[in-house]
């Protein structure tokens, strides 16, 4: 180490000399001081904390030494940061840096190498980053713009380190030293590991290659040089490497498109093959399998990861880059050399030029001069008479001469001239052939290295993405070797349902636990300080084994019928936790898998005894008592666990097979939490679970990088969307318009979500939609769907938290989904609809008439009516409404099962669904008056679902049917909301006291005429029929009651009761003829008489409906839930008609002493509703 | 003749109408319907005093607490019902106790609690003992009833009568004005 970091200081000192002085401009900014505080007091923090942590199993020496180690640790992180952000001393900055960097690194490794604990690839990684950054800054391209950038980088990387070595630090001191991070490998992986490292820091060495490289480069410039074609070759080596790394990275390129396809297929066919074994309980090496199909997923992922990395930045882009570079320089540098070397020869052939023409020049000379001295010769030998010829032709010879001679000496003058030109350019062409050779081989000295590092990560990542395989192939080897052939059957042989044998075995448990407590205690003990290849969960896996085999079968029988305990717990607690969880490698359930039945008992001896366990995790497990009785009521599926105990066994196998890789192997996790692929979380940030800051065990995806505590892993609802989760997003109470924009039909992802979680399994959940969910995980669950959109998670929450869920977003809209402007119309046409439906009721019992029909045709006006108004609401309000109505008709579908009617829905969505704009504080007194309507509205739009939005579910109704069919549909649909009305009526009828709308008024005068008849008549009644009041309603239940209320019909009491009921319709429809009315009201008269025997007059047509009724169940409990003014009864109506007229006291009724009315001044309930509502509302009397 | 505004209060299907219509009609109702509010009055013998019981059969359903307050303010005695078949039913308890006693600004309202449907003992969540450790802590009577086979029913509504009657007599320190008085 130390020889690598003096390497590394050369190493400095030779980058340092290439360095331009550009770089040393650095100031140190605000922001990175600042970053220094943090880490610091973050790493302070580490050190204080480990100080409080006092854990049993390691001496407060070694704590003591392992603080002081991990304060020398923060000094040098700290010395590495501060010398990269030191301004003075630029000069050797390299060199500093470089030097605290080794420090660092020595420090780490001492560090390490004391405490086995710490060394887990987390921190290897991180210390590796570090190097890798600093090393990656090329600190030649250090600027003012860029140095913030550069050295930020290696700040995170510093953060990552200390953050990092902060959480293994705290893990290991507060017992929780991790399986999955912690080198459970051999030690020499660890150290080869390290020699990594140290390869890494001691690059070092190939630098100080490269500065001799350098000294030597000259020489092989200068042997180019020498060379003609030095250049030349240089460029056709130039052209060569780029040829070489692009048939290089083309192969890389082509490997890994295989890979990736090969990883891909293989995750896709892991998948499959899990999720079909995943199902197949009891099958021997199943979570083996599960693991290894697991391990083979996750490495699947690890191999395209590393593809896009390499394809990416770590190799194939950064060498493509090059290459480009590479020929672009090069062409240029060809291109320049060869237009040199062109002017050079052009140079060269002028030179040529000159030369010819000077020798031809001379060769003129000599020709002109010898020419001239044979005439001159010529001339002395010849005759005088010749001599004046001869000597003119001598002068022009010797002009001649001369000439040439001139000629000729311009010649050489050129000649010359283009010699030393050429001379110069030559010189030139030297220089400038150095200069490229310079360039080039710098050049290539770059692409070399951008090569080497591309190479170093190709082999890095490769070997990275393969070096798990040979451990999760051992461990899993290992877990194999252990298996007891035949176990699995016998445990699946022992899950059976049977009876008095599970009894036995339960009471073998509690035996078998104790045992089972001892051994894990061994084996995490034995691994703890063995440190062996296997990982501590195979650890506990032999453990397991050994706790099978200790525990032999005769002891078994033995034991059976001891302590023989028929208490329903045990044998839940047996069967809860399913026995093939015992096969489960990787996850820290060992108490649970110890035995099939070992669950609460073991776990807790494991817990107590293995640091490594938390205690949190088996909340979730402890036996529940099983549901025996038949399910009664719907609230107690809400808290129950599982619901059946193969349910139980699934879903715990889901969970405990913890497939998630790395670190969190051993957490518990919820079904959301494993479709992550988690690791450590490596800076600080908030957990998308509970909403508070994570400092420590702390989680996060690698892929869509949501972070978590580890302990929220176990509740965890969001899964993972394989890309960046999206920021927390606002859903509840915000404006529908909003939420629907995201979606192209407009319909949020949350209904959607709720209503198909709630059909796919709990349409027959009784109470469903009227059950509250539970408050806490209810807003959990909101949260959850606010961090993780449409990725939450449902099929492990309880469909009654679902349910509240879906009414609490509705609610909460600022406008309901039917908007303000629209409330009025619904609740007039509520109104109406409640009247048709009083007449529907009476005109039941009569025979086929005109009347019935213009009912139904009254009933089709207002879903009509219905139907346009819906129109006017915008489209995704439109689209919800008939998605949310479709699901609810969907649930009234199953109502034998779940109970939950049209009009039991419509009750829970009215107000949910259609509410009046809210002003100020006497909200809840208007709207408790519009309850029944809003519930109305609701309750229509689900029965005439089909109808309102044309959906024709059932091909046969179709809005052309005729008004016959509509009526049949409509009694059929309608018949439990009919129910649920008829007995208001009837128990109105009953309590006889009713506070009068004010509508009614106009038929107070026909009323209170009547009245003292109807006394005379109530009075009989009481006398012939009630002794006991109290009893009475209870007769009024059986359909008998009203075949002897039957018998005492009086004509005088029908002709009586006929009026009355008149006067409800009146106000009520006054639309229908009177002639109608009073038939009407006879018959609905009837028809309340036949539950309640207060009435004395009883038509003899009444019985043909006493059949119709007897399903009503319900009939004497329900006097107010509905609107009753259009439904009272006759004598009801009248007796408060009396009492509004005052004058007739109300013991004219003759009631038995326990009848009691309310008093105006008993009504205190509803006075401030009837105050401010003025609306009807009845108030019984109950004898 | 003594009237006694009584609130039966309760979280949905634990079965306060259940009980109501118990106690008043004798008869079990086997509808499943939510209630949105009903009233009933019947006159009973508590201890030789005859008095009226008005009982206000509330909705347990979560879209009508906003009612909740309208309730409390005008009742007098308070029947709070969980179903001991639903461990949630019970944790709702605590906070509708908390609103009554915020509304009515006095510790003493007279309360009980009710654990409902004792009849499904084999499907229990909640155990006597936890009913009973919470009324103690609000020191109030505490009943485990059941509609279906009416039991403890005419006990709960005479005991609620009592506890009115004990609250409404002059305490030597009356918790009613001393809590006024701060307030």
């Amino acid at each position: 180490m130390l020889r690598q970091n003096g390497g590394s200081n050369k190493r400095g000192l030779g980058l340092a000399r290439l360095s331009t002085s550009n770089f040393f401009t650095i100031s140190n900014s605000g922001n990175w001081g600042m970053g220094r505080s943090t880490k610091s007091s973050s790493l302070s923090s580490i050190s204080s904390n480990s100080d409080c942590y006092d854990n049993p199993v390691v001496d407060p020496e070694y704590i003591m030494q392992l603080v002081n180690d991990v304060r020398k640790f923060a000094d040098v992180l700290l010395y590495l940061k501060e010398a990269i952000l030191s301004e003075e001393n630029q000069d050797g900055l390299h060199q500093v840096v470089h030097e605290r960097l080794g420090e660092l690194l020595r420090v780490l490794k001492a560090v390490i190498n004391k405490h086995q604990a710490l060394n887990s690839v987390d921190i290897l990684s991180a210390a590796g980053t570090v190097i890798a950054k600093v090393k990656a800054v090329n600190f030649k391209e250090v600027n003012e713009e860029n140095k913030r950038e550069l050295f930020s980088e290696i700040f995170s990387s510093i953060e990552t380190l200390a953050f990092t070595f902060g959480n293994s630090v705290s893990d290991f001191l507060m017992g929780d030293v991790d399986n999955g991070s912690s080198l459970g490998l051999p030690v020499s992986r660890r150290s080869r590991s390290f020699e990594n490292l140290s390869v890494e820091s001691g690059g070092s060495r190939h630098e100080r290659d490269d500065i001799q490289g350098h000294l030597r480069a000259e020489e092989v410039d200068n042997m180019l040089l020498r060379n003609d074609n030095g250049i030349e070759s240089a460029l056709s080596y130039a052209k060569a490497w780029s040829k070489y790394t692009k048939d290089v990275v083309a192969w890389v390129e082509k490997k890994l498109s295989l890979e990736v396809e090969c990883a891909k297929n293989l995750a896709k066919m892991a998948e499959t093959a899990k999720s079909v074994v995943g199902h197949q309980d009891y099958m021997p090496f199943q979570s083996i399998f599960i693991n290894a199909f697991q391990n083979d997923i996750e490495n699947n992922q690890l191999w395209q990861q590393t593809a896009a990395a390499l394809l990416s930045n770590k190799f194939v882009q950064p060498l493509l880059g090059r290459k480009n570079e590479l020929d672009r320089q090069r062409k240029d540098i060809k291109e320049l050399w060869q237009r040199e070397q062109k002017k050079m020869q052009e140079l060269e052939a002028a030179l040529r030029k000159a030369k010819l023409l000077y020798t031809q020049r001379q060769d003129e000379y000599e020709k002109a001069k010898t020419c001239a001295a044979r005439a001159e010769e010529e001339h002395l030998g010849s005759s005088g008479s010749f001599v004046k010829d001869f000597s003119k032709q001598l002068e022009k010879k010797r002009r001649l001469e001369e000439e040439a001679l001139q000629k000729a000496e311009e010649a050489n003058e050129h000649y010359k001239a283009s010699m030393a030109e050429v001379e110069e350019k030559r010189n030139y062409l030297e220089s400038f052939k150095s200069d490229v050779l310079t360039q080039l081989r710098e050049l290539i000295h770059q692409c070399d290295l951008t090569l080497k590092a591309a190479t170093v990560n190709l082999f890095q990542l490769q070997h990275a993405q393969v070096v798990s395989l040979p451990v999760n192939c051992q461990s899993l080897c290992e877990s194999a070797k252990l298996y007891d052939p035949g176990q699995q059957y016998s445990e699946f042989v022992r899950s059976l349902p049977k009876e008095g044998v599970t009894i036995e075995s339960g009471s073998f448990e509690t035996q078998n636990s104790q045992v089972d407590g001892v051994f894990n205690k061994q084996s995490t003990d034995s691994v703890h300080t063995s440190h062996g290849n296997l990982s501590q969960c195979s650890g506990d896996f032999l453990a397991q084994t050994l706790d099978d085999v200790g525990s032999p079968i005769y002891h078994r029988s033995q034991k059976i019928g001891e302590k023989r305990s028929s208490s329903s717990t045990d044998i839940q607690a047996m069967r809860g936790p399913p026995p093939f969880r015992s096969w489960s490698v990787g996850n820290q359930s060992g108490g649970m898998c110890s035995d099939s039945e070992s669950a609460g008992g073991s776990s807790e001896s494991r817990s107590m005894d293995s640091p490594s366990a938390s205690p949190g995790d088996f909340k979730r497990r402890l036996p529940r008592t099983p549901s025996t009785g038949t399910m009664s009521s719907a609230d107690d599926l809400d808290e129950r666990e599982p619901p059946s105990p193969s349910d139980c066994g699934l879903n715990d196998l889901t969970s405990e097979t913890a497939n998630s890789p790395g670190p969190f192997r051993d957490a518990n996790m919820s079904k959301a939490a494993q479709t992550h692929k988690l690791r450590k979380l490596r800076a600080l940030s908030k957990c998308r679970e509970c909403d508070s800051l994570v400092v420590f065990q702390g989680a996060e995806c690698e892929e869509c990088s949501l972070a978590c505590h580890k302990k929220c892993l176990e509740t965890l609802a969001i899964q993972c969307g394989h890309k960046k989760l999206h920021g927390r997003l606002h859903l509840f109470g915000v404006e529908f318009a909003q939420a629907a924009k995201n979606v192209p039909d407009g319909i949020p992802f949350i209904i959607k979500k709720c209503t198909s979680e709630i059909e796919s399994r709990a349409l027959n959940v009784k109470g469903i939609y009227r059950v509250n969910g539970a408050k806490s995980r209810v807003e959990k669950l909101c949260q959850a769907f606010e961090n993780g959109k449409d990725l939450v998670e449902l099929s492990e929450l309880y469909a009654h938290d679902i349910s509240n869920v879906l009414k609490l977003y509705l609610r909460q809209l600022p406008e309901p989904l039917i908007l303000f402007r629209l409330y009025n119309e619904f609740i007039g046409l509520a109104k109406e609809s409640q009247n048709v439906n009083e007449e529907l009721d009476a005109k039941q019992a009569s025979p086929k008439s005109k009347k019935r029909q213009s009912i139904c045709i009254e009933l089709n006006r207002i879903i009509i009516k219905i139907k346009d108004l819906l129109k006017q609401l915008p489209v995704p309000n439109y689209n919800t409404l008939q998605y949310l109505i479709g699901h609810l008709h969907r649930v009234t579908e199953q109502s034998n099962e779940n109970k939950m009617s049209a009009s039991n829905l419509g009750i829970i969505f009215g107000p949910t669904l259609i509410r009046p704009r809210q002003t100020d504080a006497t909200v809840s007194l208007s709207s408790l008056v519009d309850y029944p309507y809003q519930a109305r509205v609701v309750e229509l739009l689900i029965t005439f679902y089909e109808k309102i939005f044309d959906v024709s579910l059932k091909p046969l109704l179709n809005t052309s049917q005729s008004e016959e069919t509509v009526f049949t549909v409509r009694v059929a649909l309608s018949a439990e909301e009919r129910e649920s009305q008829q007995p208001r009526k009837s128990f109105a009828v009953k309590e006889g006291i009713l506070i009068a709308p004010s509508e009614n008024r106009a038929a107070d005068g026909a009323a209170l005429f009547l009245e003292s008849n109807n006394t005379k008549n109530t009075k009989e009644q009481v006398e012939t029929s009630v002794t006991e009041c109290v009893s009475l309603p209870l007769t009024g239940t059986k359909p008998e009651g009203s075949g002897k209320s039957n018998s005492l019909t009086e004509s005088s009491a029908t002709s009586i009761l006929d009026f009355n009921t008149s006067a409800p319709k009146e106000t009520g429809d006054a639309a229908s003829p009177a002639s109608e009315r009073d038939n009407d009201s006879f018959i609905s008269l009837g028809e309340d008489s036949h539950k309640t025997n207060f009435l004395p007059a009883k038509p003899n047509r009444q019985i043909t409906k006493v059949p119709l009724r007897v399903p009503r169940t319900k009939p004497a409990t329900r006097p107010v839930s509905l609107p009753v003014d259009r439904i009272l009864p006759p004598c009801v109506l009248n007796e408060r008609n009396s009492r509004n007229a005052g004058g007739i006291s109300p013991e004219k009724l003759g009631r038995s002493p326990t009848i009691e009315e309310v008093s105006e001044q008993g009504c205190t309930y509803r006075a401030l509703l009837f105050q401010s509502g003025n609306h009807p509302r009845v108030v019984s009397c109950m004898d | 003749m003594r009237e006694y505004k009584v609130v039966v209060l309760g979280s949905g299907g634990v079965g306060k109408s259940a009980l109501t219509v118990q106690f008043v009609t004798g008869t079990f109702i086997e509808k499943y319907d939510p209630t949105i509010e009903d009233f009933y009055r019947k006159e009973i013998e508590v201890d030789a005093s005859p008095s009226v019981l008005e009982i206000l059969d509330t909705a347990g359903t979560e879209q009508f607490a906003s009612m909740r307050d309208l309730y409390i303010k005008n009742g007098q005695g308070f029947i709070l019902v969980y179903s001991l078949v639903n461990q949630q039913s019970f944790q709702d308890i605590r906070p509708m106790r908390d609103q009554i006693i915020r509304v009515k600004r006095y510790e003493k309202v007279p309360v009980i609690l009710v654990g409902n449907k004792v009849d499904l003992e084999s499907e229990r969540e909640v155990s006597s003992s936890e009913g009973r450790a919470l009324a103690e802590e609000w020191g109030c009577p505490f009943m485990e009833t059941s509609a279906k086979s009416k039991t403890m029913v005419d006990e709960l509504f005479a005991e609620i009568v009592r506890q009115m009657n004990y609250a409404a007599q002059p305490d030597k320190d009356d918790p009613c004005c001393s809590a006024c008085n701060i307030q």
